[in-house]
């Protein structure tokens, strides 16, 4: 269960009433809080914190929501660190006036893999051209770097879209953090965002000194390369708690993965105009489409991604509005698989062909049932157990099967194949040993102790300190595992090669294919020896490739 | 639950050390040994030379192949207690299965037992090692007396070979196949619907699986 803290100190506009943005409306009868509020309701966040000021609270509470008030951005910080300091759930931090689609806020809520993660943009930062939001680098979907209105950020490539969520262990750090920033609070000095590779200190100020300084006003925002120049192009006046906290962790030495906003809308609204367009964003994008998308697993074979997943969202789909669980559809994937071997253990053509088909369609349930618990984000261990455990079953319940038919198959016939028990049994045991070698590297290569990130403190105004030494290059790989590393991430980037890497190590869509087709047009013998031999020479390619990078 | 680096890296420990699937005679030797010995090299040798034996078995009168597990034995089991923290030592449990099911695979051949019966024995094996991967990928583990009761691949390989010895060949893989489809079945099965119905938390079995299953 996850505690949401939401920051609703920003105003629009100056004068004695400054309202805040957070009530800004969103559609004719909402505010964004309200649409915020009803969005983390859905997705079963009942726990949820607002901070604002003394002045606005009393609006807020009004509607009957729990009001934390300060006074200031240091009374903010030390309220978090509170929070955090007591947490024993996941935090979610972020602000009030945040335009959100539920898809993306419930993905992030749920990514238990990652113990602190932010939501955040790819961008460009042309030179005459000021972010309004905080800027970050990001490296291998971590954070490297994180830059507030105090801290600045070298040769950044993505923004902060202010949604940041810390899980336990890492609650203790951010409840340090925000300790140690509320006592920074109004003694540290502003930057401009961005600082250039090879820029030193003294440039810096000069830089600060003169063409920055105007630009700091917003004279330029106005050229904000974004899609609709009505998101997203007016600076927050407040202090940024968020993008605050998000440089602390950084600087911390936390690994804070950076989660992006693919086609979703993660958009922070400051302004009537900026509401509107966020609306109309947030509405142009088929969240049903899009969650249907991201069920299809991304990282499959090659026959898996042509021959089934093309259409097999259809039947997730379907199953869904069935009300079907993914449990049921494995127990189907199962039995058909069951009812394939029973055809391929008659003994004929027609029993072979039949089973095949089958055992096609077992396949095309089994990423089905996949694809339905992440479209209906039905989790449970149980249902991974039963996925894996009955993948292996349908795969040797086929092998049985087969060898049944080609015994019990008339002599002379083409499905006559001989006694392959033989063949079936060392087909089986080639086939777990290829798997448990997958699982014992997987084992030891999780083993592998993270180095520790480096920290920089939070009064350093840039984050120079991580610049690479002068003279490191990249190096040329050395030595046969670095070469197979190099080499291996190198054909990663070529289709064609990727693919060809895919298919040669007899993934499972590949051997459920070839096992219907070689079943079906020759015999079970045919089917076996096919198996071994792609099998083994599977087995060495994939050997040879971890033998080398674990001595690397 | 907090789960610190070091946590992190016993936990993945000792599941290479589970998945080796040692018996009660092999973690004995481990026992003597106190993890000084270290796993790859002599995993290997026994890999060679039950393969030697095992060749070297057919059509002959005498039975060397029956000293594999023996052999296999000596060389493996004392490095059971062995962190396994060599570069290549995750190389050691697909060797032990290597060994197990290919000894108890050529061992049923050349003994006549019948082959659906060696196939079913193998399948219950391969169930039995999934399920363990399978269970302490969530941190389910499997009770220290599931291993103790299933025998180990050193205990499977004894009884068949003592067996062979005998000439009731067929008997114990008849026996084993049904004793251990029983018990690794049954006590699966039963921690699994116990514990499995739990608030599901995103489970992705598929992550170390490089392969893609």
């Amino acid at each position: 269960m996850t505690l949401a803290v939401i920051v609703a100190t920003e105003t629009v506009g100056e004068g004695a009433d400054p309202g805040l943005t957070a009530e800004l409306p969103y559609g004719p009868d909402s505010t964004l809080l309200e649409r915020l509020l009803t969005s983390l309701a859905s997705l079963n966040v009942p726990d949820r914190r607002i901070i604002a000021r003394r002045d606005t609270a009393a609006l807020l509470r009004k509607d009957g929501l729990e009001v934390i008030e300060t006074d200031d951005l240091a009374g903010d910080l030390e309220q978090i660190a509170e929070l955090a300091r007591n947490a024993r759930q996941p935090l979610l931090i972020m602000h009030g006036d945040t335009v959100v689609s539920d898809e993306l806020l419930a993905r992030f809520i749920r990514d238990s893999k990652a113990p602190a993660s932010a939501v955040t943009a790819r961008g460009s930062f042309p030179e005459d051209v000021l972010p309004t939001r905080p800027v970050v680098r990001v490296h291998r979907a971590r954070i490297v770097s994180a830059g507030s209105r105090y801290h600045q950020v070298t040769d950044p490539n993505a923004v902060f879209k202010g949604v940041l969520r810390v899980a336990p262990p890492e609650t203790r750090a951010l409840a340090d953090v925000a300790a140690e920033m509320a006592d920074l609070a109004g003694r540290l000095t502003e930057m401009p965002p961005i600082r250039r590779r090879g820029d030193v200190a003294e440039q810096l100020e000069r830089f600060v000194d003169t063409d920055v300084e105007g630009d700091i006003d917003g004279s330029s925002t106005a050229a904000t390369p974004v899609t609709d120049l009505r998101l997203g192009a007016t600076a927050p006046r407040g202090d940024d708690v968020p993008a605050l906290l998000l440089t602390g962790l950084v600087r911390a030495g936390v690994r804070v993965s950076a989660r992006g906003t693919r086609i979703l809308v993660c958009e922070r609204a400051l302004t009537e105009d900026e509401a509107v367009a966020a609306r109309e964003a947030v509405e142009a994008v088929d969240e049903d489409k899009v969650r249907l998308d991201a069920a299809v697993k991304g990282n499959d074979g090659f026959f898996t991604t042509y021959a089934v997943s093309s259409y097999s969202w259809l039947l997730a789909r379907w199953a869904a509005r069935r009300r079907l669980t993914p449990n049921m559809v494995t127990s189907i994937s199962m039995g058909v698989a069951v009812v394939a071997a029973v055809w391929f253990a008659a003994g004929t053509r027609t029993g072979l062909i039949v089973g095949a088909i089958l055992l096609y369609f077992a396949f095309v349930l089994d990423c089905v049932d996949g694809q339905l618990a992440r479209y209906t984000r039905q989790f449970s261990t149980l249902g991974a157990w039963l996925d894996a455990t009955f993948d292996r079953g349908k795969e040797y319940v086929a092998y049985a099967g087969l060898a049944v038919g080609s015994t019990v198959a008339p002599q002379g016939s083409s499905v006559h194949g001989g006694d392959v028990w033989r063949l079936a049994v060392a087909a089986m045991a080639l086939q777990t040993c290829r798997h448990m070698v997958d699982f014992s590297f997987g084992a030891a290569k999780r083993r592998v102790r993270r180095e520790p990130l480096p920290v920089l403190p939070l009064t350093a105004p840039d984050d120079s300190a991580l610049d690479a030494p002068p003279g490191a290059t990249r190096s040329r790989p050395r030595g046969m595992g670095q070469l197979a590393i190099w080499l291996s991430n190198r054909t990663e980037k070529m289709p064609g090669l990727r693919w060809a890497k895919k298919i040669v190590i007899l993934p499972i869509g590949e051997r459920f294919a070839l096992i219907s087709l070689s079943a079906a047009l020759f015999n079970a013998k045919v089917t076996f020896v096919a198996l071994l031999i792609w099998g083994v020479l599977a087995g060495v390619y994939t050997l040879t490739g971890r033998v080398l990078r674990s001595l690397a | 639950m907090t789960t610190t680096a070091n946590d992190s890296v016993a936990y993945h420990t000792s599941r290479l050390v589970a998945y080796r699937d040692d018996g009660l005679i092999a973690q004995t030797l481990g026992r003597l040994a106190q993890g000084i010995l270290p796993p790859l090299a002599p995993a290997l040798v026994a890999a060679g030379i039950t393969i030697v034996l095992v060749l070297a078995d057919v059509g002959v009168e005498a039975t060397p192949a029956l000293f594999a597990p023996v052999v296999a034995l000596l060389l493996t089991g004392p490095a059971s207690t062995h962190p396994h923290d060599g570069p290549l030592d995750w190389l050691v449990p697909p060797l032990i299965r290597g060994i197990e099911y290919g000894y108890l695979a050529a061992l049923g051949f050349a003994q006549d037992v019948s082959e659906p019966l060696i196939f079913v024995l193998i399948a219950v094996l391969a169930y039995h090692h999934y399920d363990t991967v399978y269970r302490t990928r969530q941190r389910l583990w499997p009770q220290p007396w599931v291993f103790r009761a299933g025998l180990g691949w050193d205990g499977r390989m004894l009884v068949a070979a003592i067996a062979a010895f005998a000439g009731i060949a067929p008997l114990a893989y008849a026996a084993l196949a049904a004793y251990l489809g029983v018990l690794f079945g049954i006590e699966s099965v039963y921690t699994w619907t116990r514990t499995g119905r739990g608030e599901g938390v995103m489970v992705d079995l598929e992550d170390e699986e490089e392969v893609g299953s």
